[in-house]
This record gives C-alpha cells, structure tokens and sequence, in this order.
C-alpha cells in the first residue's frame, strides 16, 4: 500500500512550506507528494516560487510529485492558472471538472473535490484517462470497494488522515470573520495554520475554516481501517496535511500498513501527536461524518 | 406578513371563545367524521404519517385542539389539559387556520415567528407537505360537517359574517341535539327556555368581545 | 443582440403547487420524484409516476413545460434508482430533464438522444470549460448557473458557453457552491448530494428554552432567537457561529435572494431563464412569487415601469439580497 500525501489545504507562510517540504523530502516515509494551491487562487497569485525547487527536491528524494489544481475556478485567472498545470508536465490533479475537460486524454489523479460518488461517473472519468482516484469523504468504504472493483486498472485513493473538506464557496469565511471582503482579504487565512475554530453557541467545536472551504473539526483518523481498506482493493491512501507533526505521522501509517505496529497501539500514539482534537470515521461507516465509530481514541 | 387573511376566522375565534365546550367537542367530532367524505384522498396520504399526533395551540383562543393520525382513522377534538403530541403548533388562530388551509406559507410564518413549531419536525414538515398538497376549506369543510340549521345560535352571530354565522347556526342546531339525547325525554320548551337563556348571556359575551377585538385591531 | 424573452421557470413540490405555478403565470414548472433522485427530497414532498403523468398533462394543455430535476447523485451501487428516473421522465413526457452527476447524464445522453438535458446547479459549472464538458460530452441544452457569479460574470459566461443560461432569481440562497457542500451530512449522516436533503426534517428539533427558540441540527446547536427575532432555515449554512469568542453569521445572515430590481441587467446579460427556488414552499408561496414575477416580466417585455410587489415578507429573515449579482458579495 502506498501512501501519497495529499495537497496542504491551509495556508502556511513561504518559509514554512519550504522547511516542511524539505523535511518531507528527507524524513517522511511517503511515495507521493502533492504540491499546488487547491482552495484560493489569491494565496499565491503568481503561482508559488518555491515549486520548481520544491518538486525537483521531492523527487530527487524518490517521491512521485503530484501538482493539485483549484477546487472553485471561475476568473480567467484561475482558468489560466489550471491551464497551465496541465502543461507543466507534471502529474495532475483535477479538482474542478474544468481541469478534467482540459487534461482528458492524458493520465491525471481525481481529487476528492470532483463529485464522483458512483461507479458511472469513475469509470467516465477512467476512460478520460484518471489513473488515481480520491473519492469524495461522503464515499464510505464499502462504497470504495464498489470503485475498486468496477475500475480495477484504477488506483482508488482512500483519505486516512486528516480534516476532510465539507463544503467549497466563492466566498471567504477567513475574510468574513474579520469583517473583509474576499477581494480585499489580506490573506488572513495564513494566520491560522491549522484552520480556523468554529464552534456553536453552546460552545462545541464543531468545523474549521479555512479561506473560502469549511472542514472538519475533527480529524480523520483511519489506522485501524488500513488492513480492510487493502483486502478491498485499496492500495493507496492519503494524509492530508495538518498543522502537526506529520513526519511521525507519517512513519505511524507506514509502520502500520507494514505489520511494525499494531493498530491501537497507532492510535494510542496519534493521540500524543495530534492534541484533543476528536477523530471521526463516521463516512467511511455510512454515518454522520462527525461520528467516530470503534474504541475511543 | 399575512397572506389573505380573511374576516371568517377573526369571528371564527370569537365563537370559540364563547360556544360552550361540549359543544365544540361534539362540532369538531361532526368535522372529522365529515373530513372522510369530503377528502378520502388527502386522509390517506396523511395515514402515511400514522400514528402520529398534532397539537394545535391558538394563541388567542382558550381551546387547544388535538389532531391524532391512526392508520385508518384521523380525528380532531378538544385537547384535554395536559396532553402532549408528536408536534405542538402555537400561533394565532388566523396563522393555524391559514396554514392547515394552505392560505399561509409556514416557511414565512416560521422565519417572522408568528408560528412555533416543537416536536418531531419530520411528522410536521411531512403534515405540512401533505396538506399543501390539497386545497381545503376549513370553513366550508364544518359547515359541511355540521348538519341542520337551528335559528337561536344564529342570534348570537347576528354580527359575524355569513360564512361564520351558518356555522354558528349549525352549531347552535347541535347543542341542541346534545342537550335532547343527555336529557332525554324532557320538557322541549324548558330546554328551549334554557338554551335561549344561554344564548342571552353568550350574546351579551360576545358582543363585549368583539368590541374589545375592534379596539384591539385599531391601529394605535 | 436583442434581449430575448425572459422564461419563468417555477417550483413545484406537489401537484397542487404545479397547478398554482401554471395558474400563476409560470412558463415552466420543475418538480422531482419522490425519492432521493431529486435534491428537495423531503416527507410528504414530490411527484410519484401519476402524478408527474397528471401534472405534465396538465402543463402541456396550458402550453407549458414540465423539467424533471433528477440532480442529485448516486451512490455507488445504487445508480439504476437513477437510471429509472430518467426513464420514466422520458416515457412521460418531460420537456426536458435536470442531471448533476457524470454517470447520470452519460446514461441519459446514451439512452435517451432525443431527451432534452439541462445541467443542474448541483453540477457547479462555474466557469465556460467546466460548462464545454457538459455541452460536447452529453450535448446539454440549458445550464443552471451557480448562485455565485457576477452579473459581468454571466453576460461573459453567456457569451462563451454555447448553451442557454438558467440563473436564480428568487428564493433561499446558499452561500456554498451547490453540490459541494457536505456539512449536513457531516451533521446528519443524510446527504445533500446522494439523499436529496440539506438538514433533514428528522435531524431538526425546535425548542423553547425559556425566552429562546433554540434550533437544533443532529443535536448540534444551529441557532438560538430570542423571542420576536426573525428566524432562519435550521441549515448549517445559515447557523448562528463562534470564531474568536465572537458570534455570528459566520456564513451568511438569515436572506433571501430577489432579482426583480436587476431584471433588466440579466436580460441584458442574455440570460434565457429565471429559476425560482422553493420546492419545499408552500403553493401559497408559489402563487404570490410567480404572480409576482409574472407581473414584473410583463412589464419589462413593454416597457412599462415595475409594477414594485413587495416579496420581502416571504423571504428568509425578512431580508432581501442581489446575493453574488452584486459585486462585494464574497
């Protein structure tokens, strides 16, 4: 089973992208890496000039490089801006269907923004040439293994960490919560790496903003669903980035996907890494996404 | 916002604030029992809901009504003190006879607050649904119901517009018969005497409570 | 180019409130089965085969058109629920259908080459290409676009993207693009996308507690009124929030969408159609929205001044908004 880590969603400043990146490199033991801006196109509105020398490192490092594109794509320079991924030569991932009409015909990654929830819209989208897709988090499991077995020559990519996106817009929440406009936002999303706490009235944490998505405010936390997930077929999955420690996250999957660590004693140990925040597997169980299903973690 | 409001069910509250309660069971059972005929149709799309129970609060009236869906049958009566339903429905006479009418948009009386709707809100928004689905006509629905014409009530309604008035009438016709079959084979004079007196005093009631409505309706 | 004619296209939750729309002056109802094909899949609410039978006869005795929104998307496994939905839109007589998913409008467009296709908002065609792959992949006719563009957006838009546009111009306005927002079912376990259903009736509670009204969502607290303040939808998008110890509409205050003081900008604009939303409305809101709107499209096609009806008090909050027409908006 492979591990690919998935695109950083929030948005963390030049210098510390680069160091994570670099430690990734070095340090993570994962088989792909996604690089690109998938949520805002104001975030790096020049493209990031770190990417050359950011992919050329990971792939010197024996990493697969991946180049995420945006998830809302409505300017004609976030069109531009997909367009010219495609041609970068790079793998893609289309997160818009826009990004699909323009890379069909040429392999591409699905990612889990793209609304395939059934076996028609997979293989429609295999025969345009997806060679990897990231199902949406509503999918649960048993509905993977109907993706794995309707496109077996497809690498269905199971999301087994981290917060999961719950709704994309047009609009900024980041910017809204300090009283700004999208259009004059100051990038005020880079001030909470880890997305933004929301919580109810009665004080329950609840989602996470995160520039113009909203995400879960617990994590995805799937160690102990790695065994069943392979025996369905699965042989990707994906961390998706958190403000945390994910090299020893990292080596927490691998080692348990590799038989090195029993699944409860992985979680034991997530649990040290990752702070109170809850876990939740409740859609890959067919359940509220919130729910968390199994011994408490 | 009130969406077609009619002048009925201001005197519609007035008399259920004045008709004695026996005899507004015994309409409101008259009522369901027509509600068969009248729309055997939308009944069995609300049997869907069975069993379920609904209670209806007029804020301006004393009474509260109580509507019980069972699989083969759906009556409306008088709720005792105390009852409890799947969904309470409190608002204004108008705003509940609106909605059950599908005069009213619940979602617009919902967003201003002239309606609360508690309790099982799968039960209320499939109730709501359901009877959106039908044009019904309360009004017309109990005059249907309710029988005979018997003149002394519709005394009381002298003021009250027509469409009320005959449903007064018929509810008069009704107390009536009640007061026959409790007392069986007594004097029809003296009851008649009895009744008239009746009448007397919930005229003079009424007459009270539509001049306070009148004022109450005054813009200040 | 001269602006054409501005279609009213009306909903319709029940056979009754189809009715009310035609009566109303809609030029065309859109309504759904009553089952998680269509994205108002509420109790007691849509069309069995009957009915849509009924309801479809009666429009085209009036002359008007019936769309059968089948937008939502299936679940894997389950996509022959859909694939009969389209069917038997087809066999009644549908003047066209409203399709979201991939695998939905492949098998329509495979299956049924005659069978008018409109793209649903659910699709969250946002920009010309996404809409190219609709139009050359499963020939769509008609796009539904989302409730998130400019008015220069869309002038631009219709220019490029080689379909008639269908905008919204009255009713509940989402701030997330539709058909990517999950938070629901992250609440509720009930899908917006795959069950049809944002905040599911059976998930709702409303409760008095003391002075306020406190609206619940899968138990997670949405929003609490004190008394007498206007109330809004019990949707996670329209909850009442915390961030930094300060509450608010973090998404979107309680307001409802009304473009009848912009009418002429998107008729300029080339837009062909005007979706009003409110499947789950009552026939009451039909008849007033479609009277309204009726009203005020008469009056542009002669050049008579507005005749201004105050739809205000139908609307979430009470408030009144151009939604993303308006620049400022995000």
């Amino acid at each position: 089973m492979k591990i690919t880590l998935g695109p950083l969603m929030h948005h963390w400043s030049r210098e510390r992208r680069r160091d994570f990146y670099a430690r990734i490199a070095d340090e993570a033991p994962v088989d792909c890496v996604h690089l690109g801006e998938v949520v805002c196109s104001k975030r790096a509105p020049f493209g990031d000039p770190d990417l050359p020398a950011l992919s050329a490192r990971l792939q010197e490092a024996g990493k697969e490089v991946v180049f995420s594109t945006l998830a809302f794509v409505s300017s004609q320079r976030e069109i531009d801006d997909v367009l010219h991924r495609c041609d970068e030569g790079f793998l893609v991932e289309a997160n818009d269907v826009s990004c699909i009409n323009a890379i069909a015909g040429r392999p591409y990654v699905v990612g889990p923004m793209v609304n395939v929830f059934n076996e028609d819209s997979l293989t429609y989208v295999a025969r345009l040439g997806a060679i990897r897709v990231a199902p949406p988090p509503e999918v649960s499991h048993a509905g993977l293994a109907v993706f794995a077995r309707a496109a077996p020559l497809v690498d269905i990519e199971a999301t087994v960490f981290g917060r999961q996106t719950l709704s994309v817009a047009a609009r900024c929440y980041h910017a809204r919560s300090r009283g700004l406009h999208r259009d004059n936002c100051q990038i005020v999303c880079e001030q909470d790496p880890d997305g933004l706490p929301v919580s109810t009235l009665d004080g329950q944490p609840i989602v996470a903003v995160n520039g113009t998505q909203t995400m879960s405010h617990g994590y995805v936390a799937a160690l102990a669903d790695l065994a069943p997930l392979a025996r369905l077929g699965i042989r990707r999955v994906r961390l998706s980035p958190q403000d945390l420690d994910m090299i020893a996250i990292a080596t927490l999957y691998r080692d348990t996907i590799d038989g090195r660590l029993d699944p409860a004693e992985a979680l034991a140990r997530l649990r040290g890494l990752t702070g109170a925040v809850p876990y939740v597997n409740g859609y890959a169980r067919a359940r509220e996404g919130m729910a968390w299903v199994g011994e408490p973690a | 916002m009130a969406i077609g409001l009619p002048a009925p069910v201001f005197s519609l509250g007035l008399l259920l604030r004045t008709l004695p309660r026996p005899i507004l069971a015994l309409a409101l059972r008259r009522v369901s029992a027509g509600l068969e005929h009248r729309h055997a149709a939308l009944l069995r799309r609300l049997a869907r809901l069975a069993p379920a129970t609904f209670l209806f609060e007029p804020q301006d009236v004393p009474e509260r009504f109580l509507l019980a869906i069972r699989p083969r049958a759906v009556t409306l009566g008088l709720a005792a003190a105390g009852t409890t339903a799947d969904v309470t429905m409190r608002g204004r006479l108008a705003t509940l006879i609106g909605l059950l009418e599908g005069r009213t948009d619940s979602d617009t009386v919902y967003f201003t607050r002239e309606l609360s709707v508690t309790g099982d809100t799968e039960k209320a928004v499939g109730f709501r649904n359901i009877l959106d689905g039908e044009a019904i006509n309360l009004i017309d629905d109990a005059l249907a119901a309710l029988g005979p014409l018997a003149r002394p009530m519709e005394r009381i309604a002298g003021r009250l517009d027509a469409r009320v008035r005959r449903i007064a009438g018929r509810v008069g016709a009704l107390g009536r018969e009640a007061h026959r079959a409790a007392h069986g084979g007594r004097d029809v004079m003296e009851d008649h005497r009895a009744i008239t007196a009746g009448i007397t005093a919930l005229d003079a009631r009424l007459a009270k409570l539509e001049r306070r409505g009148r004022r109450a309706a005054e813009p200040a | 180019m001269t602006p054409r004619y501005l279609e009213l296209v009306c909903p319709a939750g029940t056979p009754a409130a189809l009715r009310a729309a035609i009566e109303a002056g809609a030029d065309t109802v859109y309504c759904g089965f009553a089952d998680a094909t269509n994205a108002r899949n509420y109790p007691g609410l849509n069309f069995d085969r009957d009915d849509m039978k009924e309801g479809i006869a009666f429009a085209h005795r009036h002359g008007r058109h019936v769309l059968v929104a089948i937008n939502t998307f299936p679940r894997a496994g389950e996509t022959a629920i859909w694939h009969r939905a389209v069917d038997d839109a087809a066999a009644l007589g549908a003047d066209a259908v409203i399709l979201a998913d991939i695998g939905v409008l492949d098998y329509a467009s495979r299956r049924h080459p005659d069978l008018r296709l409109h793209l649903s908002v659910q699709a969250a065609a946002s920009n010309p290409i996404s809409l190219a792959f609709y139009r050359e992949r499963f020939g769509i006719r008609r796009a539904v676009l989302p409730r998130v563009l400019t008015v220069p957006e869309i002038a631009h838009m219709v220019a490029t993207m080689g379909v008639e546009a269908e905008v919204f111009a009255f009713g509940s306005l989402g701030t997330m693009t539709e058909g990517r927002c999950i938070l629901s079912s992250y609440m509720t376990g009930r899908s917006p996308s795959s069950d049809g259903v944002c905040a599911p009736a059976e998930h709702v509670r409303f409760d008095e507690e003391g002075e306020e009204m406190v609206i619940r969502l899968g138990g997670i607290t949405m929003n609490r009124f004190p008394r007498n303040q206007a109330a809004a939808y019990p949707t996670p998008c329209k909850a009442r929030l915390v961030t930094r110890g300060v509450p608010s509409y973090l998404f979107d205050e309680p307001v409802g969408l009304n473009v009848i003081d912009i009418l002429p900008s998107l008729k300029e604009a080339g837009v062909t159609a005007l979706k009003i939303e409110g499947r789950q409305r009552s026939r009451a809101y039909v008849t007033q929205v479609v009277r309204a709107f009726r009203a005020e499209l008469d009056a542009l096609d002669r050049g008579a001044p507005s005749p201004g009806i105050d739809l205000s008090g139908l609307v979430e909050g009470g408030k009144e908004t151009f939604g993303a027409y308006k620049k400022g908006w995000r």
